[in-house]
């Protein structure tokens, strides 16, 4: 046998012809619209706004390296190394940064952020305040571990600004050997104290970064070992120190993965003092007609149907319900409330709003809810809960928790964070539990108007560019380019050969079909309402199915939200009809449609009968980008399970097309 | 980084990365679309990348992480054979040997593969190895010596069929 060595040697070699699958030019189109996606207000939902046009926007750029860009939220970005404004909280370490504890399933969640040195010494090793190595401003942060039953953790990071980039190097080498050394006095350090590790760590960024890792006795313990974890970066007049202390019997080693982030935020452009800047920025009140409700059932008369309707006196979601494994979201310290609940047969319903003084306080009390489902993976038995928990591409950021009984029940809960705002949303019923993945898209689907409407809170309350276009501000064109490209395929494109025929695209072609559900005519582009001034279509007919594509442009904005909103309306509640074909009723629900875009994607097939033999159906996605809809519908004899298998493919090509739309139909272009 | 720079960092190092991460994750489709998606990703950054000492590290790093993050959410593992739209990736002339090499790397836990790959695929010394990691460069020395070692008894307990069912050759 050779050598394995040589194998994987020649293993680079072998793929030395390997086929460049995109040209460079797509390469960066998709790096332009990452990065314009990425600085959109409302991003990356199926069911909620593209913010760049339906709603005006918070101009609080704090960074950002393109001035053509649109007006952003208010997330960082990277800047100079050597930044020019002010240190402000926004460059310390945050707990999204900070991530596990290591070797624990807890998270670091930060519970105080303040400026200056504050009370207790930032690092057990210190000799001397933070601030009197001549930083000025400083700001510090002080993490836990949660939960807390399973790890024993503290994490504390403070960052100062010098004089000059002399000054604070002169620290950072004077920090690095006290550090390590540690040479404070025996009532901090404790006893025990073992220097394990010292080395310098790449960041990336900045000018360098240092890890030291100890072990010791914290004073005061009863001879239980930690692990004591210190890195420092300095970016040009800027240090940060973060510091961690683990009680763990392995080496720690999460410094190394902490820094790079430490780094890139330390040397944020932008800032202020929060407590100065935000209190002009950010919402305060909510309304009373604020549409908390939107998206839930509507009162049919029933005595099952019982609704607590929006009120701030209504007990608070988050100490009624949300918790696991006994642990609790502590309560947020909220400026505004609102909050409704929904019972309605074996289906439950709960909604809050919740506005915070800034929006730090909204990513903390994130970071709570995170934590609490994050550390109760399984609960109970017969039944036992079992919860996964992602993160959702709705507003700001948002959370996605299933939780599916081995029996009979299942919830989704879902917090989404706009700025200073967060809405939680739960449903639980008594559907199966595998079934929990269809019970979330539906409610996300219904959070739609609900998110679209804190963005819009959040939008008129900050300072808006008053150039921004409305929705109701006539759209660059409305027509579809000839050229657009809605041919476009995953793969390879279908040719015209006989057996199967391609059609378009065309101002002419009849491409998705007009669809009926429950009796009404969907408000989709399609072939029943040809408008070829304003249209494009696509067809492919083989034995394979059909692939019908109609692209429509309107006169406005709003036109096109108007059209998405009532496309909702229709499919809301309708779950089987008649084709009045004769064959068994059709069975309609949704998929998960995340695009980048606004967007639903659904479909139906027949339900399966002794009568019934082919099994076929219907799938369409609907997508919405500034002022234009497509409809790309695929219809085939294909089973359910077939269907749902290929939705997600759908929802991708979807997103490609609508990376086109982009350029052509958004306020913004491409 | 201007366009015409990171079209040529494109066209240069598109394939060697893909190899690397394809070793990495065994699964040559994959590695092809994470690699596309951390190049797209370096350009939406590349005031990052104009910063990074070693730009193809980051994207590799990057396009490993999201390979990895695929994994573990599973999804794309799901997939049927009967896709409606879409077709897989062409996979390159490679030998049995080289698909059973890659079939022993994924049975190493992941420290030690992705070791062993940097090393002695991407040609990297081990102190840059240690940085792109971020791990002691003692750490990877070990990682390196228990991989060689694992990598070489899997090839060959797997031979004759298994994993080295195209490797009577070699």
């Amino acid at each position: 046998m050779s050598d394995p060595i040589e194998k994987l040697t020649r293993l680079g070699d072998a793929l030395e012809g390997a086929p460049m699958p995109l040209p460079a030019s797509e390469i960066r189109a998709r790096g332009d619209r990452i990065r314009r996606r990425r600085q959109t207000l409302v991003a990356g939902v199926s069911a909620a706004v593209v913010a760049a046009v339906a709603v005006p926007t918070v101009v609080l750029t704090v960074g950002g390296d393109d001035r053509s860009d649109a007006p952003v939220a208010p997330q960082p970005s990277i800047s100079d190394s050597v930044p020019a404004a002010p240190l402000s909280a926004e460059n310390l370490l945050t707990s999204g940064d900070a991530g596990k504890v290591y070797g624990s399933d807890s998270t670091w969640v930060d519970y105080s952020t303040y400026r200056g040195d504050g009370q207790g010494s930032y690092h057990p090793c210190a000799t001397a305040s933070f601030a009197s190595l001549g930083a000025k401003p400083l700001y510090k942060r002080e993490f836990n571990a949660v939960p807390s039953d399973t790890v024993t953790g503290w994490m504390t990071a403070i960052a100062g600004e010098f004089a000059t980039a002399d000054d604070a190097k002169a620290a950072y080498d004077q920090l690095s050997d006290e550090l390590a050394a540690c040479t404070a006095n025996s009532d901090t350090v404790g006893k025990n104290y073992q220097l394990l590790a010292e080395e310098d760590v790449a960041v990336g960024i900045g000018d360098e970064a240092h890890r030291i890792l100890a072990s010791f006795v914290p004073y005061g313990t009863r001879g239980f070992n930690e692990e004591l974890e210190t890195g420092l970066v300095l970016a040009g007049n800027r240090l940060e120190v973060v510091v961690s202390g683990v009680g763990a019997q392995d080496y720690v080693e999460q410094m190394s993965a902490i820094l790079p982030a430490a780094a890139q935020r330390l040397v944020l452009g932008g800032g202020g003092d929060l407590s100065t800047e935000t209190p002009a920025t950010w919402p305060t009140t909510i309304r009373a007609d604020f549409p908390l409700t939107s998206g839930w059932p509507t009162d049919d008369g029933s005595s099952e149907y019982r609704l607590d309707p929006p009120n701030a006196d209504n007990e608070s979601m988050v100490v009624a319900a949300l918790q696991a494994c006994g642990n609790k979201v502590p309560p947020p310290g909220v400026i505004d409330r609102l909050t409704s609940s929904l019972s309605y047969g074996s289906a439950s319903y709960r909604r809050e709003l919740e506005l915070f003084p800034t929006d730090q306080e909204a990513i903390t009390f994130l970071a709570h809810v995170r934590a609490v489902y994050d550390g109760c993976r399984t609960e109970g038995s017969a039944p036992t809960i079992t919860t996964t928990l992602g993160e959702g591409g709705i507003g700001d950021e948002s959370i996605d928790v299933r939780r599916a009984s081995d029996g009979v029940g299942r919830t989704a809960i879902t917090a989404v964070r706009v700025g200073n705002g967060v809405v939680l949303d739960l449903v639980s019923d008594e559907g199966n539990g595998s079934d929990t993945d269809a019970l979330a898209t539906q409610a996300h689907e219904n959070l739609a108007d609900v998110v679209a409407a804190l963005a819009d809170l959040e939008g008129t309350s900050g300072s808006t560019d008053p150039s921004t276009p409305g929705p109701d501000d006539p759209a660059r064109t409305s027509t579809v380019p000839s050229d657009f490209p809605l041919d476009l395929a995953l793969g390879a494109p279908p040719a015209d050969d006989g057996e199967t025929s391609v059609s378009g695209p065309g101002p002419d072609i009849a491409g998705a079909e007009q669809e009926t559900a429950c009796g009404t005519v969907l408000t989709f582009p399609s072939s029943g309402t040809p408008d070829p001034a304003h249209e494009l279509g696509y067809a492919v007919s083989g034995i394979e199915g059909y692939d019908g594509r109609t692209i429509h442009a309107y006169a406005n904005a709003q036109d096109a939200l108007d059209h998405m909103a009532q496309l909702r309306d229709q499919l809301q509640g309708c779950a089987t009809d008649s084709a009045g074909d004769g064959l068994s009723d059709r069975i309609w629900r949704s998929f998960n449609s995340d695009t980048g875009y606004d967007s639903v994607t659904f479909g139906w097939y027949y339900e399966a009968t002794a009568n019934q033999g082919a099994t076929a159906g219907n799938l369409f996605t609907v997508e919405r980008v500034g002022n234009a809809i497509v409809t790309i519908q695929w219809g085939g004899e294909y089973s359910a399970d077939t269907q749902a298998a290929n939705a997600p493919d759908q929802v991708e090509l979807a997103q490609r097309i609508g990376d086109q739309m982009d350029c052509d139909f958004s306020a913004d272009g491409c | 980084m201007e366009a015409p720079e990171f079209d040529e960092l494109y066209a240069a190092s598109f394939r060697r990365i893909t190899s690397q991460v394809y070793a990495m994750i065994g699964n040559y489709d994959e590695a092809t679309e994470c690699v596309q998606e951390a190049f797209a990703r370096a350009w939406a950054h590349r005031r990052k990348l104009d910063k990074a000492q070693y730009p193809e590290a980051w994207i590799r790093t990057t396009a490993y992480r999201l390979a990895v993050s695929r994994w573990r959410r599973t999804k794309l593992a799901k997939r049927p054979v009967d896709r409606a739209v879409g077709a897989p990736t062409e996979m390159p002339g490679i030998d049995e040997s080289h698909v059973a090499l890659v079939a022993a790397l994924k049975q190493l836990p992941e420290a030690q593969r992705q070791a062993l790959v940097l090393h002695h695929i991407a040609d990297l010394p081990i102190h840059q190895i240690a940085a792109e990691v971020g791990v002691p460069e003692g750490t990877i020395k070990a990682r390196l010596s228990r991989g060689r070692t694992a990598l070489a008894a899997l090839l060959t307990d797997e031979a004759p069929g298994g994993l080295a069912g195209g490797m009577s050759h070699v």
